[in-house]
């Protein structure tokens, strides 16, 4: 009977012990996803952005990606706009570059963590990353370059025949 | 004292004892967890910021990249409207020309009629030339003045969207950024000469070329005069120092340095007068060294003077040529294994060198003449004929501004480079806990943490270039890349040679 309170109080303090443990292990998970959520966010954020602007998935750990490339910004070029296609021109394979929309990558990665017992139980809560990178597409000329189109035609519209 | 009570303090001395130890155990782990979460903090405090200054190095230079393409758009446009405007400069001068050879053939020659085509027909091409002039110029003006401009404008508008974006994910990140816009101007002029080349390349062999013959004046008395002409315009408009690709005109001649119109009688008679006058100058050069000076009449019939007895020592005298004349005197040594070559058709002296060997010196009239042609030709288009006189400033010439190049040359220059920087001071929560666990791991004895609270500042940066070395714009000349749209960028530390 003399051992009871010994192997109660004992009882308490490994539980308190066990309790710390398991906190530990709770913020360990936490920090894990989160920091899961952060690197695929990133692995897919410069994938997408060196795959000029062509979103890719990423996955680290349980970390999923959900890159998604946006519309951020337009070229203030409205007079070199206005004064070529007065000219006739428009349809050539680079006029894109004038008023194509320059884009991001926007990537939100998310994680949970692994369960553990006890209150310090990060399971169920959602961890997230973001990144965004600029990005560019893939060149739209030839190695020539494309004068020849342009001037084709500008003459063909201004010139041709007097 | 009695069993059982010894026993029992026993117990509850070992009891106690655990508690203790178990207490201080907690504690640690408690203490370590807490500092361990500080860490943690941190850590993804510096990951995030640093993600910002990726985010603004990035967006900049992948918009100063599209930049770089609408550079390249403003180039190519600029370049395209010169092809025609050559063309139809040529068309005009050799409409000119034909009208100057069949005038005075008029009115009983059959080439008469190519003088009333001309009057029926020379205004509409007048016309035609004085709108391509106004459009070429104004377009060289605004989209030159366009590249110079569009780098700050990309940077400016790029700025504000990425302080805009990071104040919304976060307000505390201080970003700034060090762009080489900002300082002046990164693509530079000095590039019309390749605009011409590469507008004169395109052009000749297009419809653009002879467009107005037959269509206007048929026949072309000057047949391939337009052609020659095209390939002469870059060194005539845009002062290219390489612009003539080969080949060469028909009719218009053939020289290298620029067309020739030996049709045209003024011009060949003029020429023929420059020659002579050049010559007569050297005969009077060789006969005042001979000690007859001032005989070197017009008319006498060329001839060889020897000076070999002219001078004291023996081996001739001296003869002062003027500068003009110099480069159409040709000096030769004749040997046993190697004689002499002299055209009777040529003046000019010899004399008894050094070695005892005859040196005869003689104008090259060949020579001057083709050169002769070709200056001839280029006064009598630019004064009779309405080709641009001689200009002096390039740019204002062409329309107020250039095409354009990257200042510093090259596919991939220093300058070509932007970097971002991003700044958030850690959580004072964070570095409370962390200081007061410190504090009392080390029994009071650590100070309060400078790590956490120095200032740090994240750098990232962007270039953008040529994709020069390899892929499928490798083979575009360096030169010429400031006409292709394919310029790139890619992520970095920091800037080669700049920035910070």
């Amino acid at each position: 009977m003399t051992n009871v309170p010994t192997i109660l109080e004992s009882a308490m303090v490994m539980g308190w012990f066990v309790v710390l443990l398991l906190g530990e292990k709770g913020v360990s998970n936490a920090a894990d996803a989160r920091r899961s959520a952060e690197s695929a966010a990133e692995q897919s954020a410069t994938k997408s952005s060196a795959n000029l602007c062509q979103p890719e998935s990423a996955s680290v750990g349980q970390a999923r990606t959900s890159p998604s490339v946006i519309e951020n910004g337009k070229p203030q070029v409205s007079s070199a706009v206005a004064m070529v296609q007065a000219l006739g021109l428009g349809q050539q394979r680079t006029f894109p570059n004038y008023i194509k929309p320059m884009k991001n990558v926007l990537v939100q990665g998310t994680s949970s963590a692994e369960e553990v017992a006890g209150d310090v139980n990060p399971a169920g809560k959602t961890f997230e990353g973001s990144r965004d990178l600029g990005c560019l597409e893939k060149p739209i000329d030839v190695p020539k370059g494309s004068m020849d189109e342009y001037r084709s035609r500008l003459w063909d519209q201004n010139l041709r025949g007097y | 004292m009695a069993r059982p009570s010894r026993e029992l303090l026993r117990s509850s001395r070992g009891a106690m004892a655990l508690t203790v130890s178990q207490m201080f155990i907690g504690a640690v782990s408690l203490g370590i967890g807490i500092f361990r979460g500080t860490e943690v903090n941190a850590a993804f405090h510096h990951e995030t910021t640093l993600g910002h200054a990726d985010y603004g190095a990035s967006k900049t230079a992948a918009d100063h990249a599209r930049s770089a393409n609408v550079v390249v758009n403003n180039n190519v446009t600029m370049g395209a409207i010169m092809g025609p405007r050559f063309g139809v400069e040529a068309d005009n001068i050799t409409m000119d020309a034909n009208a100057a050879i069949a005038y005075p053939t008029c009115p009983n020659s059959p080439t008469c009629k190519v003088c009333l085509q001309y009057k029926a027909n020379k205004p509409r091409a007048l016309a035609k030339l004085t709108w391509v002039r106004a459009k070429q110029q104004l377009l060289w003006g605004t989209l030159g003045k366009l590249s110079g401009d569009v780098d700050k404008l990309a940077f400016q508008q790029a700025q504000g969207i990425v302080n805009g974006d990071v104040a919304k994910a976060d307000s505390q990140v201080k970003m700034r950024f060090d762009d080489p816009s900002s300082s002046g101007e990164i693509w530079g002029g000095g590039n019309a000469d390749v605009a011409c080349r590469l507008s004169m390349k395109d052009t000749l062999p297009s419809p653009v070329t002879g467009h107005a013959f037959p269509l206007l004046i048929s026949p072309n008395l000057l047949e391939g005069l337009p052609q020659t002409l095209v390939q002469a315009m870059p060194q005539m408009i845009c002062k290219a120092t390489s612009a003539a690709g080969g080949g060469g005109g028909g009719g218009g001649g053939s020289g290298n340095d620029g067309p020739q119109l030996p049709e045209i009688k003024a011009v060949a008679d003029q020429t023929r007068a420059d020659c002579k006058a050049l010559e007569d100058s050297m005969r009077c050069s060789i006969a005042a060294a001979s000690g007859k000076a001032g005989a070197c009449n017009d008319g006498a019939e060329p001839e060889i003077a020897d000076l070999s007895g002219a001078a004291p020592s023996g081996t001739g005298a001296r003869v002062e040529l003027p500068s003009k004349v110099q480069p159409y005197v040709q000096c030769q040594t004749g040997t046993t294994g190697a004689p002499l070559q002299v055209s009777s058709a040529s003046g000019g002296y010899s004399y008894r060198n050094q070695s005892g060997g005859m040196t005869t010196c003689t104008f090259d009239r060949d020579k001057c003449e083709d050169k002769k042609l070709t200056e001839n030709s280029d006064s009598f288009m630019r004064e009779k004929l309405g080709l641009p006189k001689v200009v002096q400033n390039l740019a204002q010439s062409l329309g107020g501004s250039e095409t354009r190049k990257p200042s510093q040359g090259t596919s991939n220059p220093k300058n070509f480079c932007t970097c971002a920087f991003s700044e958030k001071p850690v959580d004072e929560t964070m570095i409370g806990i962390s200081d007061a666990v410190r504090k009392i791991a080390s029994f009071g004895a650590a100070e309060p943490s400078q790590a956490l609270r120095k200032k740090r500042e994240y750098q990232s940066c962007g270039r953008w270039y040529f994709p020069a070395r390899n892929g499928e714009f490798a083979s575009t000349p360096e030169d010429e890349q400031p006409f292709v749209a394919a310029w790139k960028w890619n992520q970095t530390t920091k800037c080669e040679g700049g920035g910070q």
